[in-house]
């Protein structure tokens, strides 16, 4: 079952590849009406440069919230966020103006995330200037049409509104906007999840190919564990605000050990009797995703997990490798 | 058990949208059965169709500015466009639907109770309160509700979506409907939740021997759904057969772009999908709306619409490529 040699090493403090952005013990709380809601309760994890890094969960699980607060959307209530080593823990307005340009962000819903009264131009325009890519004049109108080129949209589209294209092609012009100020490191949020299946597939390749060509570094916020297999280098699966398994895209589907990871495995619908055998655990999905205002004591899957124990409900596992880079939270992995 | 008997039949059925810009012509001749007992999937992607075949079987299309054209649809074997009035109770009686968005197709200011009860009420109004309670209370037991009686009196912004859907279940299934409606039941829900609902639905159309048509963009929960499926583009369907075979075999161009571009959990990457985008409904192509898209495209698929060839196996599909096979598929 699993791993017996489980190797305690001080918790994610390896250094092997060049890291891009760490972030340690990342917190968020919002006050409600109804109480303090803790959205992401710790969270510890490092993207490589280079790397395609997925986190997926499902909804009210807090990943949008870890990729706000690394963009610098939301304020952190703790914890650290380094970019290459320098600490970037504050809303951007406080940010150098060097990690400002080196992070961009895509977003889930491409239809509101660009301003329906400007023009493709005057949206790609805006990013150019403000991180002095280029001046105004024709140099500005050069660095545009060189943008949109590099999603593969003609040059034609410059003079069209938003709403005059098709979707696939808004969240192209989307993407072309974050690259516009020449980023290291990209927050994809759900960027295909709002699409059409022979669309989405489009802009999947678009962003692998973009990837390499770059030199980019993705943070890939998703609940699609299929695109996840397809994409992505290392996974974490988050839950209530806690990661409960980190581990490369092929040990994590070979392999997967948290039992809130095999739900969602053997929950997966797939198209085609080759797939199912890549499903081997059956655990059956039973109830809901907890309220994070009134976050369950121990660890945050207890209610739902069907191994648990007396000491999941009392104690909060903490994070363990049990292999090389493959690290769970769970009390049935640490015996 | 399926039988041989047809539940439903749709034929040639146009519906058009009257909109500023011009005429939507949406459905465009579009033929589909459901016969007795029998899981039926209806996949497409946004805006083919699908809901307005819904919605057009359920008589709740919102007219104007949709219209119904040409075209039949036979419930239990009376033409329900033929007689308004009785056409539309036909349907009240024996059809229930289960919406995509469970947040909105329950009203906030009512409590489920009220909700479900106000069903019962339009079947019989006298019911004594105390049989209404009970048979509400079962219903919600039915789709494995946790503490129905709780439930029962809370405002649906008060439930999780999981629970919402599961109500909208209940109340679909609280008459004795012979066919149930379900227009995308479980997008708006999380992959663990999905899975629960599905298994559920399953179940209860399976032990009450009830027809299902089952409409999604997930093609996942299609193949394990349903017995036989229909794959949609722009109005028309492309290809029908039983679930096992089409998923296995795709033969329609666009089917097989469809199920390449979907990402798989076997890895080694994904197509890059289908070029270009669906088409406009105010001036659709000519022939085969698929043709401006096709890889396969010929000349006749600009020119004349494709008729549906009829291929051995219940399998059938509209496209010029299977002309010369009609009655075998190799």
């Amino acid at each position: 079952m699993l791993p017996v040699c489980v190797e305690r090493r001080k918790h994610l403090m390896r250094d092997t590849n060049k890291k891009i952005l760490e972030v340690r013990d990342l917190k968020k709380q919002f006050k409600t009406r109804y109480g303090i809601l803790t959205a992401v309760a710790g969270v510890t994890f490092q993207i490589n440069e280079g790397e395609i890094y997925g986190i997926v969960g499902e909804s009210g699980s807090g990943k949008t919230t870890v990729g706000s607060m690394i963009t610098g959307m939301y304020k952190s209530d703790g914890g650290e966020i380094l970019y290459k080593g320098q600490d970037i823990n504050k809303p951007a307005v406080q940010r150098s103006r060097e990690s400002k340009r080196a992070i961009q962000l895509v977003f889930q819903d491409p239809g509101g995330s660009l301003n329906p009264r400007q023009t493709i131009r005057q949206i790609l325009s805006l990013p150019l200037l403000l991180h002095g890519r280029a001046k105004k004049g024709p140099a500005l109108e050069d660095k545009i049409v060189q943008t949109i080129k590099k999603v593969g949209l003609p040059a034609s589209y410059l003079d069209k509104y938003p709403q005059a294209i098709g979707g696939g092609e808004k969240q192209l012009v989307c993407i072309a906007r974050a690259l516009a100020p020449e980023p290291s490191f990209i927050v994809l949020d759900e960027p295909t999840s709002a699409l059409d299946v022979s669309i989405q597939a489009k802009i999947t390749n678009k962003l692998l190919e973009l990837q390499k060509e770059f030199k980019l570094s993705y943070l890939f916020i998703t609940h699609n564990l299929c695109l996840v297999r397809n994409l992505v280098h290392r996974t974490a699966i988050m839950y209530l605000g806690q990661l409960c398994e980190m581990a490369s895209t092929e040990d994590f589907f070979t392999e997967p050990l948290h039992p809130y990871t095999k739900m969602l495995l053997s929950s997966i619908p797939v198209i085609s009797e080759a797939e199912e055998k890549y499903k081997p655990i059956t655990v059956r999905s039973i109830g809901e995703i907890p309220n994070p205002i009134n976050r369950p004591t121990g660890c945050g899957f207890n209610t739902r997990c069907p191994f648990a124990r007396d000491i999941c409900k009392d104690r909060e596992p903490e994070m363990i490798e049990v292999k090389d880079g493959h690290f769970v939270s769970c009390h049935l992995a640490d015996t | 058990m399926v039988t041989e008997t047809r539940l439903l039949e749709v034929e040639n059925l146009h519906v058009f949208y009257e909109v500023y810009e011009g005429v939507l012509k949406v459905l465009n001749g579009t033929n589909l059965y459901v016969r007795r007992g029998e899981k039926v999937g209806l996949i497409g992607e946004a805006g083919c169709g699908k809901t307005t075949m819904l919605k057009g079987i359920a008589r709740i299309l919102p007219m104007p500015p949709a219209q119904i054209g040409d075209g039949r649809i036979c419930f239990k074997g009376k033409d329900i466009l033929d007689d308004e009035k009785e056409g539309v109770r036909m349907v009240r009686k024996g059809v229930s639907m289960i919406f995509q968005d469970p947040t909105a197709s329950l009203n906030p200011t009512l409590t489920v109770r009220t909700l479900m009860s106000d069903v019962l009420k339009s079947e019989d109004p006298h019911m004594p309160k105390a049989k209404r309670n009970a048979s509400m209370i079962e219903a919600l037991e039915r789709v494995a509700m946790p503490s129905a009686q709780r439930v029962l009196d809370s405002y649906s912004i008060q439930l999780s979506g999981g629970m919402r859907q599961r109500v909208c279940i209940a109340m679909a299934l609280l008459k004795d409907v012979d066919l149930l409606l379900a227009d995308e039941p479980t997008t708006s829900l999380d992959v663990t939740i999905e899975e629960q609902i599905l298994d559920l639905l399953n179940d209860l159309v399976a032990r009450s021997q009830k027809s299902m048509i089952l409409v999604s963009h997930a093609l996942g929960s299609v193949r394990k759904m349903t017995d036989r499926v229909y794959v949609m583009y722009a109005g028309d369907i492309a290809e029908s057969g039983p679930t096992k075979d089409v998923f296995e075999r795709p033969l329609h161009p666009y089917t097989r772009g469809l199920f390449e571009a979907t990402p798989k959990l076997t890895g080694a990457g994904v197509s890059d999908g289908i070029a270009g985008e669906i088409p406009s409904y105010l001036e659709p192509p000519e022939g085969c709306r698929f043709s401006p898209r096709c890889p396969k495209g010929m000349q006749v698929c600009l020119e004349k619409k494709p008729p549906i060839f009829a291929l051995n196996n219940r399998r059938e599909v509209a496209c010029y490529l299977y002309a010369s096979n009609v009655g075998s598929i190799s």
